[in-house]
Order: C-alpha cells, then structure tokens, then sequence
C-alpha cells in the first residue's frame, strides 16, 4: 500500500517537471570539447580520453595475446604514445581510428617480435569443461581462448571483424591489405575456429571419462 | 562446434581494464611531463667557464642563489600541486554529492507520481 | 511608572533585536543534522558514497568547478553549490536487506523534528518497505536555508542534507550525467569514504 501526503501548503516542488532530454550537449560534441582541452594540456581532460577509449584499446591487446598484464602494458603504451601526438589529432573520429590502428599495429609488432603462441593447457580446459558456469559463457570462453591461438593475421581480422565490428573495407585500410585478402582470411579464420573448437571439446571429453 | 557471429561477438566484447588503469597511466603522465632533462651543451659550457678561476666565486654565489631560488619555486610548485590535488578531491566530492541528491530526489518524485497514479 | 514602562520598552526591543541577530545565523547551524551515528554502517554496506564538504573546501570544489568552463555538468554544479554553507551526504549499499535499524532512521527523524523544518514530501511504500521523506528549514525571510532528503529502501539507506540557499528546481533538472550512478564497478563494489581533504 503506497501512501502520499504533501505536508507543505505551498507544495510548489512537487510541480517540477523533470526534463525530457538531457541538458547537457550531445556525447560527441562534449569529446570535442575535451579533446580541444587536453590538446592544450589540461591533463583531467586527457583522463577522460583515457577512459573514454581504454575499454576498446585494452580489449585489443588482451583478445589477441589473452594476456591481461601484456595487454595493459601495451594499452597503456598506446597512451602515452597518443599524449605525445595529441596536436595532431583533428577530431574524435580521427581519435578513435588513431588508438585503434595504434593498437592494432603495437600488438603485432610485438606478436612478431616475441614470436608469442599461447596454448591452453590441458588441465584449464577440464577445469572449464566440469565448471558449473552456464553454457553460452563456457562457448565464450572457448572462443576467447581459441581465437588468440589463430595465426596472427586471422586473430586481427577476427579482432577487427566481431570486436569492433569493422567492415572489411575498413579492415583492409588498417592492416594495408586488399578488401579480398580480408575477405578469405576471415573466412579461413572461422574455419579454423570450428575446426580447433571442435578438437578441443573432444580432447576435453577424453579427458574427463 | 557450431558457433553463431553473435557468439564471437559476445566473446569477443570489449573489457574496460577499471580505474585503477586509468590511474596509473596518468601517473605515467605526469611523470613523463615533470621529467627535467639538462642539455648537454650548457654542461660543457659551464665546465669551460669553471675552469676561469677569476670565474668561479661569481659561478659558486650564482649556482647557490639558483639552488635557493629552485628549492623555494620547488617548494612552491609542490604547494601548488597539493592545492590542485585537494581542489580536484573537492570538485569531485562535489560531483558525487550532487549526483546522488539528484537521483533520490528524482525518486522520490517518481514514487510519488506513481502512487498519484490512477 | 511612565519612564519605568519606557525603560522595561526599551530593553524589551534590545532584547529582541539581540535575539534576531542571533537567530538569523543560527538557522544555519540548526540546518546541518548530526549524522555520525550511521558511520557504523560503513562496516555492512558494499558500497559506501560519504561526502563532507563545508567552509573551505566547498569553496574550493566551487573554484574548481569554475574552472571547468567548457563542462556542462560542472556548470550547472558551480550554479547550485556556490552561495551553499555545506553539503553532507550520507549513502550506504547493502548486499541484504535488513542491515540498518529503524532506530537509526528515527535518530535522523528527531532532529528534523526540532523547530524550523518542515516536512514537505512524505511516501511511504509498505509493500516495497520503502520511506521516502524531504524536509526544508525556512529562515526568517522565508527562504531556505537548508533541506533534508531521507531515502529508506531495503537495501539502501540514503541521507542527503545540504546547508544553505539550495534550489531544489535547478538540483532536480540537473541534465547529462547527474541522475546517472557512477556504476562502472557494480561487480566489484568497493567503499569509497570521502571526508573532504585529501587522503
């Protein structure tokens, strides 16, 4: 039972009208008010830049290497590169294709130095495999897994494709590849996950009985 | 194993890394902008006047006038940057304060409204 | 018994002036509530939002927000809070419900009881367990001086009380983020304890 009772005469607060809309500006033109400030060195504008993007440039990192530690270094690396460069960057579009094409090239730069592979172990993937986590997040998990084991030409269209939901035109640009090599390579690459997905779930169940 | 593109899409969602990794990159930040590097060429040069020894006690009263001019600005710049780090903590404390008061105060309209309801 | 009654007149009125002199400042500190006593909730609550700012630091967050000139929201922030005398707020999470005492809330309620405030808004939910109440105190020119907003929900207990001119028009259309938590770690709550100065 809900009950109300104005206790004021003069109740005039209870005919505020709460606004429609949001009084603030449009998200975007608001970026561009901060970006203008943290180009002239207001460094509390260039935190919220940091926060703004640091969820699309850490997944980055962490989706190719499935390494967290490695992927915040790299993220935060990618920061201080664009702290240096924020002159140069006109508007929040070219922002976010400058941490993005960034991102991308740091991680396979260092995917090529360091040769780096990563293999699940056997005893994660039981561990995984007997967990009592739903369905859908075990399948996540495995694709998680399975996609930073892809070559790493694979793991960046897939990355660029299903992460931040890029064209292939749009991949292509970034990675200097023609629009058709982005094309098979995606199409390799989803074979390739149901094929090592699929291996995978049969290891497991070997392993359990 | 069948997988759907919604599957690699939910898979592959982004993950923000939290606060404290923003943190520590502005700590890199500021670091990297307080960094004081000396040019090469004023230290030789200062070496070459050194060795002028009519030179050196004006060169030893100007390096002690220096250090006490840099201690007192460093002093400074250190109160400055406390003063900026507490008006930065009050300006947000002020935030919060007022972001919650909004929002309990707009629930409270709306549970209003709606026992005014029909 | 003529210049008796003139003198007792006399006193009479410096007595009262005295007394309105007095009063018209003491509204303010009669407007600022004691709310210490909910400190102990800190120790249940998974989240924790505590914020005191008065004197010297509100001038500061007001300078401060002032210097944000191209931010929206520390606009309309600076326009509310700069002519205030303090702003408390007291906001606890709880994982399960029961874990604040009516006792406490009734602490609250006396002193909004004393002279001075009234109570404009009251909504009680029985069903949901939920009290809503907001109080105003009024200075002598009918202005507020200052407002009490008590939020009672099973889970949550919230206790907002501002000290000062407040405009509760401009503090309820506060646009763009306002209204929205700050809700980026709800998995991993954490206690944030603000007590104005800088840890």
């Amino acid at each position: 039972m809900c009950t109300y009772k104005c206790l004021h005469s003069n109740c005039v607060f209870l005919r505020i009208v709460l606004p429609e809309g949001a009084l603030s500006a449009e998200p975007e033109a608001r970026m561009e008010m901060v970006l203008r400030r943290a180009s002239q060195g207001d460094q509390r504008a260039f935190a919220e830049i940091v926060r703004e993007h640091q969820g699309m440039v850490f997944s980055i990192g962490w989706h190719f290497f499935a390494d967290r530690a490695l992927a915040e270094d790299l993220a935060q690396e990618v920061f201080l590169q664009l702290y240096q460069g924020l002159p140069a960057i006109q508007s929040t579009s070219h922002l976010t294709h400058w941490l993005r094409r960034t991102a991308v090239h740091r991680c396979i730069d260092h995917s090529r130095r360091k040769n780096f592979r990563r293999e699940s172990p056997l005893e994660e993937m039981q561990e995984i495999a007997t967990g009592t986590a739903p369905a859908d997040s075990f399948l996540h998990e495995r694709l998680r897994q399975t996609v930073a084991q892809l070559p790493e030409k694979q793991r960046m269209v897939v990355l660029l494709r299903y992460q931040e939901e890029l064209g292939p035109g749009e991949i292509a640009e970034l990675l200097n590849m023609p629009v058709n090599t982005v094309k098979s390579t995606l199409h390799r690459a989803l074979e390739e996950l149901r094929g090592k997905l699929t291996r995978k779930l049969k290891e497991a169940r070997y392993a359990i009985f | 194993m069948q997988f759907s593109e919604d599957d690699l899409r939910a898979a592959l969602r982004r993950k923000d890394p939290g606060e404290p990794f923003t943190e520590r990159v502005m700590a890199h930040v500021i670091q990297r902008q307080a960094r004081v590097t000396a040019a090469p060429r004023t230290a030789s040069r200062l070496g070459e006047l050194w060795h002028r020894r009519w030179l050196r006690p004006a060169l030893t009263g100007a390096v002690a006038a220096m250090l006490i001019v840099g201690g007192s600005l460093g002093f400074l710049h250190y109160r400055n940057v406390q003063r900026w780090r507490e008006g930065e903590a009050a300006k947000q404390q002020a935030l919060v304060a007022l972001r919650i008061t909004n929002a309990k105060l707009n629930h409270v309209i709306e549970r209003v409204r709606t026992s005014q309801a029909p | 018994m003529r210049i008796v009654e003139r003198r007792n007149g006399l006193v009479g009125l410096l007595v009262g002036l005295a007394l309105f002199c007095v009063a018209l400042p003491a509204s303010a500190q009669h407007a600022r509530l004691k709310l210490d006593h909910l400190e102990k909730l800190s120790a249940k609550a998974v989240e924790v939002n505590n914020v005191t700012l008065d004197g010297d630091m509100l001038q500061l967050a007001a300078k401060f927000l002032d210097m944000d000139k191209d931010d929206p929201e520390s606009g309309q922030a600076k326009n509310l809070i700069k002519n205030l005398k303090g702003i408390y707020v007291k906001n606890f999470e709880f994982e399960q419900p029961n874990q604040y005492s009516a006792a406490d809330v009734e602490e609250i309620r006396t002193q909004l009881a004393a002279p001075g405030w009234s109570k404009i808004v009251e909504n009680r939910d029985k069903r949901a367990n939920e009290n809503n109440e907001i109080y105003v105190m009024k200075d002598a020119h009918n202005n507020i001086a200052g407002i009490a907003i008590l939020v009672a929900e099973p889970k949550e207990l919230t206790v907002v009380n501002i000290v000062g001119p407040v405009d509760l028009d401009k503090l309820s259309a506060l646009g763009g983020k306002f209204g929205i938590p700050e809700n980026k770690e709800k998995e991993h709550p954490k206690k944030k304890d603000i007590t104005g100065g800088v840890p």
